[in-house]
């Protein structure tokens, strides 16, 4: 096992198009660390860079301390899980799992002890002998998962491993692979475009855009502490709520305007620590954040956190939460970045629809009750101690 | 000219007329009461392939079994016997053909399947426009006749004796490298050199279509496999043999079996090149002098009975194979 780096890492396609652009992370021994973003964020590509199979354009890639640009697959000594799986399909499942260390010329006994290891482990005891063809799509997985665990590498690369199953499953193996990911203690590097995966697997999110990476950090701390609006509206399902306000001074107290300055909360100070620069704006634009938990009935805020006068657009009932979309006159917030945050077309199309009428729906998280009436007015408390400000311009937090 | 008006009056003639055939029948077929229509046209369309077959291909085949079993047919005396059986197991000449189609069909398919898979895998890495021109270069023999194939291949092998400028140029690179044959090499029988000599010109035209078949197939192949076996620590070698031709399989079995068929009825390469002398003889060719030089027709309808009996287990392997391969799909 050993700890994989990346120093300066860039990846730039022969015909000019750069892939990714200076990434610098550094993958503890044992760490179980996921690179997160849209498509084309680049994240495959760092992942193949780490594998051998993509060339590196420039910086230095080190596994265990040694530089390993110009080392091929074989002498990195990684193994890798493919999202298709890439098991040989003329090769039964002990045979899939064997075949490496075949190659490295392990004895035979050896070979079978590791394999029934494997399998053990992934219980897979009742299907050695099949051929992948006659697998449902979990056992597949696991043969790709015994591949791996077989090898007993310096580092585990996943690719998006569990986006060809269907949801019910993809929960069960998460949470499989994470136990098993923690059992063997082997550094892990999991690429996937989901951030729910992202959040509940890894000990360290790594959020990437468009080939830089924005921010890496565990799951709970990229979650309250978003560096930037494309981290905050990446992380998060609903989506964090932004869009653009102001920052006032009255009477000594900082108060957000939303809805172009129709409405007026009051924003405690415990917001503010948490973003200074926050504090010296006054009067000047800029982009808010509110987590759907964070808006709740009125009587749990102050009188002066309460958005009154809200209309209901559509009640979402989960069971154990209740989804309330309203309607607001701020704008949302229609950048590049944004888009990107998204990462659907035609959800970033009505969000360009609603900027144009003038408003945006916000989503709030509400204990399950009677669900207000489509249509109807309520009133929202908002939780402002808990907001969120960045640069309306450039999109950091304003920290 | 001539020719090539009359040529082209055929294809018009016979397209046009299987056209009005189909169209003719069609038309009266329709006439008909509902029930029957329905009843009756798939057999208007199956029907005339149907009939093609059976009279020219089914009947002559029972003919032919029929024949094996009769001499002096023909004439008044014709009656059964046993004798061309007889023949087909004690002939020396058909003992010596029967071997040369065996080296034939040891040699051709493993030779034409081995170069079109070395050229696919090879080409499979050029960029694509080289990767073009180079399979374009390799199948272009494909479109050659196998008597036109013979013929150039005839000038590749010519001889004259020593001192006399060389055209053929196998025999003038040999004298350029200062090992001119005292013979021309279509008549050198030891180690049935020019058996050999023979296949080569079966491999060059067969090349082009193992390698088409195999580089569709070699381009089917999961580019996942291969990297994941690279992981695996697979060096290129062992990707190819270990990954790759497991997952074509299929395919070099079936470009295998049908080049195999076609060599068991080769014909033209030999006939044309030393008419099945200097010990290159086979069995078509035998079957040809039997029946149209000797007119013996008895023992011609043996040896393609023979030939038949031979041919059926490679059809059934073929065929199976097919079916596999569709139902992969």
């Amino acid at each position: 096992m050993a700890n994989v780096v990346f120093d300066d890492i860039q990846k730039v396609y022969p015909d000019g198009t750069q892939a990714v652009f200076d990434l610098s992370l550094e993958i503890e021994d044992g760490e179980f660390v996921i690179l997160v973003g849209p498509s084309g964020c680049g994240k495959s590509t760092a992942l193949r860079m780490v594998a051998g199979l993509e060339e590196i354009s420039g910086g230095k890639m080190l596994i265990g301390d040694k530089v390993v640009n110009d080392l091929s697959p074989k002498e990195r000594d990684i193994a890798m899980v493919f999202q298709s799986y890439a098991l040989y399909p003329h090769m039964s499942v002990a045979e899939n799992m064997g075949f490496a260390l075949k190659l490295a010329k392990v004895d035979k006994a050896e070979i079978d002890k590791r394999v029934q290891e494997a399998s053990d482990i992934l219980g897979l005891n009742d299907y050695l002998h099949r051929k992948p063809k006659a697998l449902s799509g979990g056992q597949r997985q696991r043969v790709a998962m015994g591949r791996a665990i077989v090898r007993s590498p310096q580092a585990f690369l996943m690719d998006e491993p569990l986006s060809n199953l269907d949801a019910k499953l993809r929960v069960q193996m998460r949470a499989e692979i994470a136990a098993l990911q923690n059992r063997l203690g082997v550094t892990t590097l999991y690429v996937t475009h989901d951030q729910v995966e992202a959040m509940t697997m890894g000990d360290r999110v790594a959020v990437l855009k468009l080939g830089r990476l924005q921010q890496a950090d565990s799951p709970q701390v990229l979650y309250d502490r978003p560096d930037n609006l494309f981290v905050a509206g990446f992380i998060g399902s609903p989506s964090m709520n932004i869009a653009s306000a102001k920052l006032i001074k009255q009477d000594g107290k900082i108060y957000v305007e939303l809805d172009r300055g129709q409405t007026k909360l009051h924003v405690p100070d415990a917001a503010l620590d948490r973003y200074p620069k926050a504090a010296d704006l006054d009067g000047a634009p800029v982009a808010v954040g509110i987590r759907p938990e964070h808006l709740a009935p009125p009587n749990e805020v102050g009188p002066e956190q309460v958005w009154k006068g809200r209309e209901v657009g559509l009640v979402e009932m989960l069971g154990a939460e209740m989804l309330v979309h309203f309607k607001t006159q701020s704008p949302p917030i229609v950048t590049d970045d944004m888009k990107a945050a998204i990462d659907d077309d035609e959800a970033f199309e009505e969000l360009k629809r609603q900027a144009a009428e003038g408003g945006q729906e916000f989503v709030a998280r509400f204990e399950p009750g009677a669900p207000p009436k489509i249509g109807s007015q309520i009133e929202v408390g908002v939780h402002t101690e808990h907001m969120h400000f960045f640069d309306a311009e450039n999109g950091l937090a304003l920290r | 000219m001539a020719v090539a008006i009359s040529g082209v009056v055929a294809v018009v003639l016979g397209v046009g007329g299987a056209l009005l055939l189909f169209w003719g029948l069609n038309a009266v077929v329709e006439r008909l009461p509902k029930a029957q229509e329905e009843l009756l046209k798939p057999y208007v369309f199956i029907g005339p392939a149907m009939a093609v077959v059976g009279v020219f291909l089914l009947y002559p085949s029972i003919l032919t079994v029929w024949y094996s079993f009769q001499t002096r047919i023909g004439t008044p005396n014709q009656e059964f016997t046993l004798n061309n059986y007889v023949y087909l197991f004690t002939s020396s000449e058909l003992r010596d053909s029967f071997i040369n189609n065996a080296l034939w069909i040891l040699v051709v398919p493993a030779g034409a399947v081995a170069i079109g898979l070395l050229v696919a895998v090879l080409a499979d890495r050029l960029r694509p426009t080289s990767e073009k021109i180079a399979k374009s270069l390799i199948f272009m023999p494909m479109a050659i006749s196998f008597v036109g194939a013979s013929t150039i291949w005839l000038f590749m092998y010519a001889w004259r004796p020593e001192g006399v400028d060389q055209f053929g140029l196998i025999t003038a690179i040999a004298t350029g490298l200062g090992a001119f044959p005292s013979e021309p090499i279509i008549q050198n029988t030891s180690f049935r050199l020019n058996s050999f000599a023979l296949m080569a010109v079966m491999i060059w035209l067969q090349a082009g279509f193992a390698m088409v078949l195999l580089s569709a197939a070699i381009k089917n192949v999961p580019g996942d496999t291969i990297e994941a076996a690279r992981i695996d620590g697979a060096s290129e070698l062992q990707i190819f043999w270990r990954v790759t031709v497991p997952q074509i399989r299929s395919t070099i079995v079936v470009v295998t079996t049908t080049i195999l068929i076609l060599v068991l009825k080769v014909f033209d390469i030999p006939r044309v090149m030393t008419s099945g002398n200097f010990n290159t003889n086979v069995i078509a060719n035998v079957y040809y002098d039997l029946a149209f030089t000797f007119g013996d027709r008895g023992r011609a309808s043996v040896v393609v009975v023979a030939l038949i009996v031979l041919t059926l287990p490679f059809m059934y392997i073929n065929i199976k194979r097919f079916r596999e391969q569709e139902a992969m799909r």
